[in-house]
């Protein structure tokens, strides 16, 4: 390669970054800017302040937003689990047993995934209304496992194909208990795709939107995203946007460090599932 | 999305799996049974919640109600898919749709694999932090990024304008305005797309470039001749992903950023539809054009999906 060509090479490699991380960073700025600093257009604030923090956290805002934090956390973290167990006897039943319509049942789970979720929020959204589950939280853990199921199913059951079942045999004939076996293992074995599947899965659910603003009307169990929403909304013309940058920054944190500490493990469960196939 | 890719064949069951000779009925049928009982919560749980729904807008969409319980139901019959397939807001939404699709491409398609291409030329640690940076923007939440992007984009104070060194009022011009709904988009699905490419990089055999490379061809000939087609299954899966979901990936920065306008210049099908349902609360209305949306989504995707198998190149 010519020294021009990687010239060429690594200016389009910044330019890339800065299109990725210059708004990141503004938010970041902005959150720590005052109310009288944030129009100024100035990248960094003149003097850095923790009162957006202090809004959302324990000012005005912290009705809206602490509320939505512990929803999101709790609804997301509850569905996410639930999705890997089932996952977890799906997978292994598509995996390592074999029997009649199991391509017909894998395709109607599966083409769940390609769903439109406009198509069935409303008639979810009657629903609830008539079984008493509008505005709870198990109101959005169940179409959040609707959401994350398919691909958590998916994701799974290509890491467990590649799991040497015959090492659990093995490990009786050596004079393991069948329960040590599988603990000793199967166990470290399937974790990284337990794992992968796991953030994957909470990933799609602490990113839903639809549901969020369609399925929850009070704090009892607005998630966070839908919170956000309403911030903004009712500041057309006068935004909060100090709170609301800083509501983002913290927000994203837990996405950021799930995905920072496992992201090969993420990388190689895309991999397994989706390209490889 | 997982529809899309086949599901490779079971490995074969372990030979510890064929049945003793005898065996009661009773076990036999529970054996038999077996894996049906685990798919059995996860399927259910599917079919319960999704088709469910889905059955009911069936329902809904022979009716004509406001959603509130208090008031009276009226069946119109066929008259709301009439309505809506002759809204004259629909055709706007679609060329809206589509404009977002074509958009769309060149941040699912064509930055990706320069992305990937370019990191494959990086090596060790960098590498991870390139592809990480560039994932960054997927981790932000759509709503939070449209938070950022309203500043971003602010006609007197935004940083876009003053770096760009114009004047342009993004979100209240309707040209502009679809432009950025675009951009912002593209900077949110751009990490994801880069992963897929870079995983489908991976997965592709080095052999055969170092044999192209070994009998002379230039790396430019190799991208093109050879990366490129072995990556076409990659490509063609992010392009069906792109048509697919353009509008529900621009749906949370449609909300906040614009709210479907100027005018209509930014209510794609999937904005369109919720506004149906939840702005003009006329559920049967909303009923009958998400099954429309739904049929139409199948059939695209079947349509893809067969072309799919015929456009991929595929090395074995």
């Amino acid at each position: 390669m010519s020294t021009r060509e990687k010239i060429g090479w690594g200016i389009g490699g910044v330019l890339i970054i800065v299109y990725c991380l210059f708004p990141i960073a503004w938010i970041v700025s902005l959150s720590f800017k005052s109310s009288s600093d944030i129009s100024n257009g100035a990248f960094l604030p003149t003097i850095a302040t923790d009162e957006n923090y202090a809004t959302i956290l324990t000012g005005d805002a912290a009705e809206l937003f602490l509320p939505a934090l512990r929803n999101s956390f709790g609804i997301c973290l509850i569905a996410t689990a639930l999705a890997c167990l089932l996952s977890m006897f799906a997978a292994y039943a598509i995996a390592r047993l074999d029997f009649p319509g199991k391509k017909l049942i894998l395709s109607t789970a599966l083409a769940v995934a390609i769903f439109p979720v406009i198509s069935i929020v409303t008639p979810l959204f009657n629903l609830w209304r008539e079984i008493g589950l509008y505005d709870t939280w198990i109101g959005l853990i169940l179409p959040y496992l609707s959401l994350t199921l398919p691909i958590s199913i998916w994701t799974l059951s290509a890491f467990f194909r590649e799991i040497p079942w015959e090492m659990e045999q093995a490990a009786q004939v050596d004079g393991a208990t069948p329960w040590q076996a599988f603990r000793k293992v199967i166990v470290p074995l399937a974790a990284p795709g337990v794992f992968t599947t796991a953030i994957i899965a909470f990933f799609l659910a602490w990113n839903d939107f639809v549901y969020g603003i369609s399925l929850t009307s009070t704090s009892a169990s607005r998630p966070v995203p839908a919170a956000l929403g309403l911030f903004q909304g009712a500041s057309q013309f006068e935004s909060p946007t100090g709170p609301i940058a800083a509501a983002a920054v913290i927000v994203t944190i837990p996405v950021v460090v799930l995905v920072l500490i496992f992201q090969r493990r993420i990388v190689a469960g895309l991999t397994n599932g989706a390209v490889k196939g | 999305m997982t529809l899309l890719v086949e599901v490779p064949p079971p490995a074969p069951a372990p030979a510890a799996e064929v049945p003793p000779a005898r065996r009661s009925a009773g076990r036999r049928l529970v054996g038999a049974a077996a894996p049906y009982l685990y798919l059995a919560p996860a399927l259910a749980l599917l079919v319960v919640w999704t088709y469910r729904p889905l059955l009911q807008a069936v329902q809904l969409s022979t009716l004509s109600w406001n959603l509130l319980p208090t008031s009276p139901a009226t069946p119109v019959g066929a008259a709301n898919f009439r309505e809506v397939l002759t809204a004259p807001e629909l055709g706007d939404a679609v060329g809206v749709t589509a404009l977002f699709i074509v958009g769309l491409l060149p941040f699912t398609i064509v930055l990706p694999v320069v992305i990937a291409l370019s990191a494959r030329r990086v090596r060790g640690r960098a590498r991870t932090l390139y592809q990480a940076l560039v994932f960054a923007p997927m981790l932000v939440a759509p709503v939070a990024s449209a938070a950022i992007w309203q500043w971003l984009l602010d006609p007197g104070s935004g940083a876009v304008n003053r770096v760009l060194g114009l004047q342009v009022n993004w979100l209240a011009d309707p040209t502009a305005a679809q432009v950025a709904i675009i951009v912002v988009t593209g900077w949110h699905v751009l990490g994801f797309a880069t992963l897929i490419v870079s995983a489908g990089l991976g997965g592709t055999d080095d052999e055969y470039a170092a044999a192209a490379s070994v009998d002379g061809a230039r790396p430019r000939q190799i991208t093109w001749r050879i990366t490129l087609p072995l990556l076409s299954p990659t490509l063609v899966f992010l392009t069906l992903m792109t048509i697919l979901l353009s509008a529900q990936w621009s749906f949370p920065l449609v909300d906040t950023l614009t709210q479907g306008g100027p005018g209509d210049a930014t209510t794609s099908i999937y904005y369109l539809l919720w506004e149906y349902g939840f702005r003009s609360f006329d559920a049967g209305h909303g009923a009958a054009a998400g099954l429309v949306f739904f049929v139409v989504f199948l059939a695209v995707a079947w349509v893809l999906v067969t072309l799919s198998d015929r456009l991929s190149f595929h090395d074995d």
